[in-house]
């Protein structure tokens, strides 16, 4: 048993009302000797324990009328006290533990349950925030898409040089014309940009650039197939896919200050996302929404939707040979469910009288073959 | 070393008179004048003593400054004089082998004999009690002495005491305290204006100060001119 203590003593007796000093567990009783001689001594059988102190582990021995109080935080003294009393105060020692323990066990509770609800706020708040987001910028005028468009268009890298040909271009134009007037949502201009590339691809920006390469056009055996093509693509914007795309890619900062009505996050992020154009992947679930909405717009222009499906087994049929240089069906996965579902979709349309596209479209093809990227390699 | 402590409560400044050989350790920028003859020692650590690099970040944790400064007198009769950056009180604590726990920022000089630590003052306490998360933990013998914001009152308490959140300026370890309402409901409490209280409980000796800094600076701050 250690034979001192290192504690303090309360006594009206003493001139400050308090001393430090060492603590003894003497036969007679608790004893404290402090350091200008002052001695005090308490009978265990009349001893009161009690737990407290700043980290609640001081033991306060008081005798029966509270005048002498001594302590000491030692953790020894506690065990050593049990002994050198007998067991005479072990219930007191025990419910003083129990007391203690019960203390700190709320205490944990509430750490825990802070933290707890802590993270729960910041989850939800994250998550309300993500669709908060997404939910504003469907309410953005569409201006915005054309900002973040046209923008992301003109510091955008092409594959290859953009195609100036009237006959091709205007073949392009006039069929996006010819869709034009079916778009879901009014106030988008739709431009058509031909890309001189092998690529089988073609893509949309938000707001309504929309780029072709002639890889795809080439790939096309008729006008029908190519506006399939670019109902899909223009379907993109008008659902503002691009935009819900900017949107999500937002950070939590860039998403908080869009809800307070600063778009400046948002176009930054949508030029930048929308750079690279083989970033330019939709989601699953915006793919089959263009699908229909494609669908319904060749419809709805007594166009024959089937062109879809015929340009999808066109290129199916020729991917063997250059896989990677047919995008637009590997940037828009799985595409053997996507053509049966296009076919249930176009099975279920009412019968319609279909109006071909005023397109020479031999004369595209022809004005195609002269392109550089159409030429032989070697030559 | 002597002390006598001038100009109280408002604007207190502590005149400490040192012999040859005599230090006490500071407060970074706790000086306002002094003698000639001092030498004057700045580290992260206590004087000849322990601490370093953890006991410094701690203490920069617990509101105070990351350096201690120590003042030495190499001459007899040598005068330092050291005051609190607020309005404030400055008091005289001898400590005596027990330990005193201060509200961070509070401390202001210490003899060389008196250890100054950073404690932990749990969850719970350190989120709601209005003070820094860490106290400054002071034990050992010799002079202390604290700063406040205001003066400094002492309080003998003897069973509960409640204190506002942001007035107390030091506490014997022999009390207890627990964060709790000011009233019966937490709405009132609130309302009234209290929130929460800082609930003392045990025997020993508790000194508030009679303003507090963040109470000011939400009445200030409002009339200062933007820069």
């Amino acid at each position: 048993m250690q034979s001192t203590y290192s504690g303090g003593v309360f006594s009206d007796t003493l001139a400050d009302g308090r001393a430090g000093g060492e603590v003894e567990l003497m036969p007679a009783g608790i004893a404290i000797r402090c350091p200008d001689g002052e001695f005090f001594v308490i009978p265990y059988r009349e001893c009161q324990v009690e737990m407290g102190g700043y980290h609640g582990r001081m033991l306060f021995c008081r005798n029966p009328d509270r005048s002498l109080t001594i302590y000491s935080e030692d953790a020894q003294f506690r065990r050593d006290l049990s002994l050198a009393a007998a067991g005479m105060l072990d219930e007191q020692l025990a419910m003083g533990n129990r007391q203690r323990r019960s203390e700190s066990r709320r205490s944990l509770f509430y750490a825990v349950a802070f933290v707890a609800a802590t993270l729960v706020v910041v989850v939800a708040g994250y998550f309300a925030v993500r669709s908060g987001a997404k939910a504003a910028v469907l309410a953005l005028p569409t201006s915005v898409d054309a900002k973040i468009g046209d923008a992301a268009m003109q510091s955008m890298t092409l594959e290859g040089p953009q195609v100036e040909d009237p006959v091709i271009v205007d073949a392009m134009q006039s069929i996006v014309d010819r869709l034009e007037p079916q778009a879901a949502v009014e106030g988008f201009q739709f431009k058509v940009h031909v890309v001189d590339s092998p690529m089988v691809n073609a893509f949309a920006l938000p707001g309504g650039n929309i780029v072709v390469y002639t890889g795809l056009i080439r790939s096309a055996t008729s006008a029908e197939q190519v506006a399939a093509v670019l109902a899909h693509e223009m379907a993109h914007v008008t659902l503002r896919h691009g935009l819900q795309r900017a949107g999500q890619s937002l950070g939590i900062w860039a998403g908080m200050s869009l809800l307070i009505g600063d778009v400046s996050g948002l176009m930054g992020a949508g030029v930048d996302l929308f750079q690279t154009a083989s970033a330019n992947q939709y989601s699953r679930q915006h793919e089959n929404e263009a699908d229909r909405e494609g669908v319904r717009m060749l419809q709805a222009a007594d166009i024959d939707p089937a062109a879809m499906t015929q340009l999808f087994a066109a290129i199916n049929k020729e991917q063997g040979d250059l896989p990677e240089i047919f995008a637009w069906i590997s940037t828009h996965p799985d595409d053997a469910s996507r053509i049966a579902q296009v076919e249930a979709l176009i099975q279920k349309l009412p019968p319609r009288d279909y109006r071909p596209i005023d397109v020479d479209w031999a004369a595209v093809q022809t004005q195609l073959s002269d392109l550089p990227a159409n030429q032989p390699p070697g030559d | 070393m002597q002390h006598q402590l001038l100009a109280q409560p408002a604007m207190s400044v502590a005149k400490l008179t040192m012999q040859a050989g005599e230090s006490v350790t500071c407060e970074v920028g706790a000086m306002i004048a002094m003698t000639s003859g001092f030498n004057v020692e700045t580290t992260s650590r206590n004087k000849g003593g322990s601490g370093g690099l953890a006991k410094g970040l701690k203490r920069m944790f617990a509101g105070e400054n990351f350096f201690l400064n120590h003042f030495t007198a190499t001459a007899s009769d040598q005068t330092l004089m050291i005051g609190p950056g607020l309005l404030g009180d400055v008091m005289h604590y001898p400590l005596l082998g027990n330990t005193l726990i201060v509200q961070g920022s509070s401390w202001l000089a210490s003899a060389v004999g008196i250890e100054i630590d950073a404690t932990w003052q749990g969850f719970g306490k350190a989120l709601f009690s209005g003070e820094g998360m860490f106290w400054v933990k002071c034990s050992g013998s010799g002079d202390l002495f604290l700063n406040s914001f205001g003066s400094i009152y002492q309080v003998d308490v003897d069973g509960e005491y409640v204190v506002d959140t942001g007035h107390i300026v030091a506490f014997d370890d022999t009390l207890q305290f627990r964060v709790g309402k000011a009233g019966t409901s937490l709405v009132g409490s609130i309302l009234g204006g209290e929130g929460l209280v800082c609930k003392f409980s045990g025997q020993g000796r508790l000194y508030c100060q009679s303003h507090n800094p963040p109470s000011f600076g939400k009445l200030l701050g409002p009339k200062l001119k933007a820069r």
